[in-house]
């Protein structure tokens, strides 16, 4: 057979109660539920704002457009009535054409720093307001000139630039986004052509672009040309000095609409928007942070909420757990009391089940006891069927031997011996009888081994000799009856029943208290015994030579084990041709008569620790 | 049982931690902006124009509070010190500071702004031993005199120069670079005077000999000579020297200053507000100190180009 190591039983380690299942259970139910709730909840409010912000980026730009268009119009307006209205229409030397110049800036110097007429040379012919061209300027190398030679029918927008032709007192350089278109010049009788340039100011554009920044909470828009240029950005500074980018080149490109682009290193919703006529795209950008920004807070109230449901679950979930348990737990209570020795009653309460449990358990136990009870008397009867028989295979060969003597004696004419032999019989019997009981005390069956060993001296002409070595303290102790007198039986057939007087055959019984116990030693110098036969002699009842009375130890052995228990009993050395010592330990109870009478119902022992 | 019954009161207990921290959380997103209170002289003047305009800048973008001091001229520590104190009184969270004139300008600054943060825009502090070791955000103030020096090293002249006060750090070091930059040509300092209190300056260099060339380390002396001769009322020496305002490079622009070296305000201005943001924010944040950007004009070469035009636009 393998020797198999037992693992250790992990199971054991995670065995929960049930109150800690349910626990569980329903905290992971509803930690489960919270968590997919919340995580729907959050994206869905996410989904929501960043819908909401393009929504509002959208109709921003779109309104932002819409203004920008209307203004850029007007100031193509200004452009064409200055054309069509006075430069085509007056002569360019005439007064008529310089107050209805005049007349035209004044109405519109809002919107617009300047007004200028050049003829192909580049000379200036007219300009609103009045001053002095700054030296060295050349007109013709300026991006709006060459744009307005280039296609002639067109009005060209350029991008926002320092305005680089007149003199300014004010110590100021002006932005100004110029429009130009090559015209008709009517000078005199003979037809000219010309550039006419409108400065619009810059301001135009950036009082409608900052207006929409300045209350945009993060989100902004700006204004490139077709090719990306920047005409206007609210960061347009840090934008110069590389303290911030802009994929402008990229969103420019877009068609009108709404993308996701990447910029700075984060994503970006961009909304794009084209002006017209320009050509211009007018983007609004919904940054990655900003969104961040808004879902942050509602991500907090998300986790305060989840973390506050948690604790009320984990403490509605503990009590509506401790509930459930609670019968449970109050039944397997009661049922561990019951295993531990207590007579508790079996905890009947809660759900139906439950109750039902504790009555099937209850029932249980109740039959349970009711079996044991039954065992434990049958058990005893049946001991006491035992003891009876081994009692009852022991009187009728005392008797035999016995009366075997006395009949030799008298046959043998030895009629006082005889006498003597029958006078111990009687008393031999008494003690046998001792009113049918099975305890006595120790001075009685002494008492009866005396009668015995003072008939078998005389039967074999006191061959050996007997010596008695009692303690007093030992004779008022229980003993089960004729234990003693088997063992003498023995030691005489075995031992010094065979010797010659002169071979000093002696056998001494000796009895004293050990502790809580008593023993009593039956000592012989007889012949022993063999190893074999003393391995066998208190276990094996059918390798025991039948000799004697007929009743080996092995019988005493029994009856004083089945009365007092397995660690009573004999224990037997022997060695051959030096002798054997058969000692008997039964536990030392005094003799009463209620401890015979208890013993004898076999309570005594039960009732004694460890018994 | 009891044992169970003591971790559950401890998780709760974490949990509920947990919840009042967001919680916490929820509402410190509705505490008030930081507060910066910007001292600078002359406040409303248009040289600091590209300066606040980038301060706004940052300030926006790092959701701060800025207060511009309203100020006349600060002609020494005591007048910065009053400033300080009535800002003090105003809950105010840091500084940034144009710091006066005047040997007591440095100790009179951590005296008064105590635990409170303070950044220098420019180093107007006394010449000591080292540098100052407040942190200071300012351009190379050597590197400007030495560019103004190889703009006069080109020929033989005399060379005068002015400047507000003598033991301002960053006018020593300009006067150091130009000295550099002139070392080994024809050009030579014939005199430096400093500006004075109600000083009338013009009559002041009548005293002194006829330079060929005046370098103005006064942004405001020079725009007062420039505007004189734009006026026909100043002849005589070239001038060049350091401005801030737009006014300046129109003089430039205009013929009636040489050379100009022009610090990037509204970069000295973002990253002031942007480095004294971090500290308010981190108290363990060290400030440093930046060296900044300057345009260089020359009279000769002055063109419109995309990146004066750009760099114009600070301006705007």
């Amino acid at each position: 057979m393998k020797d198999r190591k037992r693992k250790p039983d992990s199971r054991k380690n995670i065995a929960l109660n049930i109150q800690s299942i349910i626990l569980s259970v329903l905290m992971a139910i509803s930690l489960v539920t919270i968590i997919v709730m919340g995580l729907l909840l959050y994206h869905r409010f996410k989904l929501a704002l960043e819908k909401t912000a393009v929504d509002n980026t959208e109709a921003t730009v779109e309104a932002t457009v819409d203004r920008l268009n209307a203004d850029l119009l007007d100031i193509r307006q200004i452009l064409n009535g200055a054309n069509y209205n006075i430069v085509q229409q007056f002569d360019i030397s005439s007064r008529e054409f310089s107050e209805q110049f005049s007349l035209l800036y004044e109405t519109n110097s809002d919107k617009i720093q300047s007004l200028a007429l050049y003829d192909p040379k580049g000379n200036l012919i007219a300009s609103e307001p009045v001053a002095a061209e700054k030296k060295n300027v050349k007109v013709q190398t300026q991006e709006w000139y060459k744009n307005a030679e280039d296609a002639i029918e067109n009005i060209h927008f350029s991008t926002p630039h320092i305005q680089e032709l007149f003199e300014d007192g004010s110590y100021r350089y002006q932005w100004v986004v110029s429009l130009s278109r090559y015209v008709d010049v009517n000078k005199g009788e003979t037809p000219e052509t010309g550039i006419l340039l409108l400065d619009m100011k810059y301001s135009v554009i950036r009082d409608v672009m900052k207006q929409i920044n300045d209350c945009s909470g993060g989100i902004y828009y700006y204004l490139t040309s077709q090719d990306g240029e920047m005409i206007y950005h609210p960061r347009g500074t840090e934008l110069n000095r590389g303290l911030f980018e802009e994929n402008s080149l990229d969103a420019a490109k877009y068609e009108d609409g709404t993308y996701e682009i990447r910029s700075g290193g984060q994503n970006e919703t961009v909304i794009v928007g084209s002006v017209a006529y320009t050509g211009w795209k007018m983007i609004g950008v919904v940054p990655e942070s900003v969104q961040a920004a808004n879902y942050k807070n509602f991500r907090y109230y998300v986790f305060a909420t989840i973390l506050v449901l948690l604790v009320m679950l984990l403490e509605g979930n503990q009590l509506v757990s401790r509930k459930i348990s609670k019968p449970i737990r109050e039944l397997d209570a009661s049922v561990k009391a019951h295993e531990a020795g207590g007579k508790p009653d079996i905890y009947i309460g809660g759900s139906s089940e439950i109750r039902h449990l504790g009555h099937s358990v209850q029932k249980s136990y109740e039959q349970i006891e009711k079996l044991m009870d039954e065992i434990i008397r049958q058990q005893n009867e049946r001991r006491k069927s035992e003891l009876d028989a081994l009692q009852s295979q022991i009187n009728p060969h005392f008797l035999y031997n016995t009366l075997e003597s006395i009949t030799w004696m008298v046959e043998a004419q030895e009629n006082e011996a005889a006498v003597r032999m029958i006078s111990e019989l009687a008393k031999l019997l008494r003690v046998s009888l001792s009113r049918g009981k099975t305890i006595i005390p120790i001075k009685d069956e002494l008492q009866h081994s005396r009668s015995y060993m003072n008939i078998q001296l005389a039967r074999y002409k006191e061959r050996f000799k007997t010596e008695f070595r009692i303690e007093e303290e030992i004779e008022n102790c229980c003993i089960v009856k004729l234990v003693i007198q088997p063992i003498l039986e023995n030691a005489i057939y075995y031992g010094v029943g065979n010797m010659d007087e002169d071979d000093g055959g002696m056998i001494i019984v000796s009895g004293k208290k050990k502790d809580e116990d008593i023993l009593i030693t039956i000592e012989d110098n007889g012949m022993g015994m063999r190893e074999e036969v003393l391995e066998n002699i208190l276990t094996d009842n059918s390798k025991v030579p039948k000799h004697g009375s007929g009743v080996g130890v092995i019988n005493v052995h029994s009856r004083i084990r089945l009365m007092f228990g397995e660690e009573y009993g004999l224990s037997i050395e022997s060695e051959p041709d030096e002798g054997t010592r058969v000692t008997i330990r039964i536990p030392a109870i005094p003799y009463t008569p209620e401890n015979a009478e208890a013993l004898e119902l076999q309570k005594y022992i039960q009732r004694r620790p460890g018994g | 049982m009891k044992k169970n019954r003591m971790k559950f009161l401890i998780i709760e207990f974490l949990l509920l931690l947990m919840a009042v921290f967001f919680v916490w959380k929820i509402f410190d997103q509705n505490v008030a902006e930081p507060r910066i209170a910007v001292i600078l002289p002359e406040s409303g003047d248009k040289r600091w124009d590209a300066l606040i305009k980038g301060m706004k800048q940052a300030a926006a973008e790092n959701n701060v509070h800025m207060i511009i001091c309203n100020t006349e001229e600060i002609d020494g520590p005591e007048a910065e010190r009053e400033f300080i104190r009535e800002q003090k009184d105003n809950d105010i969270d840091g500084f940034i500071i144009y710091p006066a004139p005047g040997h007591e300008t440095e100790n009179m600054l951590k005296k008064e702004c105590g635990n409170k943060p303070y950044l220098l825009i420019a180093d107007g502090l006394a010449v000591k031993e080292g540098k100052t070791a407040s942190p200071t955000i300012q351009p190379d103030y050597r590197e400007i005199g030495r560019w103004l020096g190889e703009r006069l090293r080109t020929k033989k002249q005399k060379v005068g120069i002015i400047a507000d006060w003598k033991m301002s750090e960053a006018v020593q070091a300009e006067i150091c670079g130009l000295n550099e930059a002139l070392e080994g040509s024809e050009s030579k300092i014939s005199w430096c005077i400093y500006r004075r209190k109600e000083q009338d300056i013009v009559e002041r260099i009548k005293k002194e000999t006829k330079a060929d060339a005046l370098v103005v380390l006064d942004a405001g002396i020079l725009e007062e000579f420039g505007e004189q001769a734009e006026n026909g009322t100043y002849e005589g020496a070239e001038l060049y020297g350091v401005g801030y305002s737009l006014k300046t490079i129109a003089l430039l622009d205009n013929g009636n200053i040489q050379g100009l070296a022009v610090p990037d305000g509204y970069e000295i201005g973002y990253k002031s507000v942007e480095e004294i943001t971090k500290r308010i924010e981190h108290r363990s944040y060290k400030m440093q100190g930046y060296i900044t950007e300057y345009q260089v004009l020359g009279k000769e070469n002055f063109s419109m180009d995309e990146d004066l035009e750009r760099f114009l636009y600070s301006y705007e």
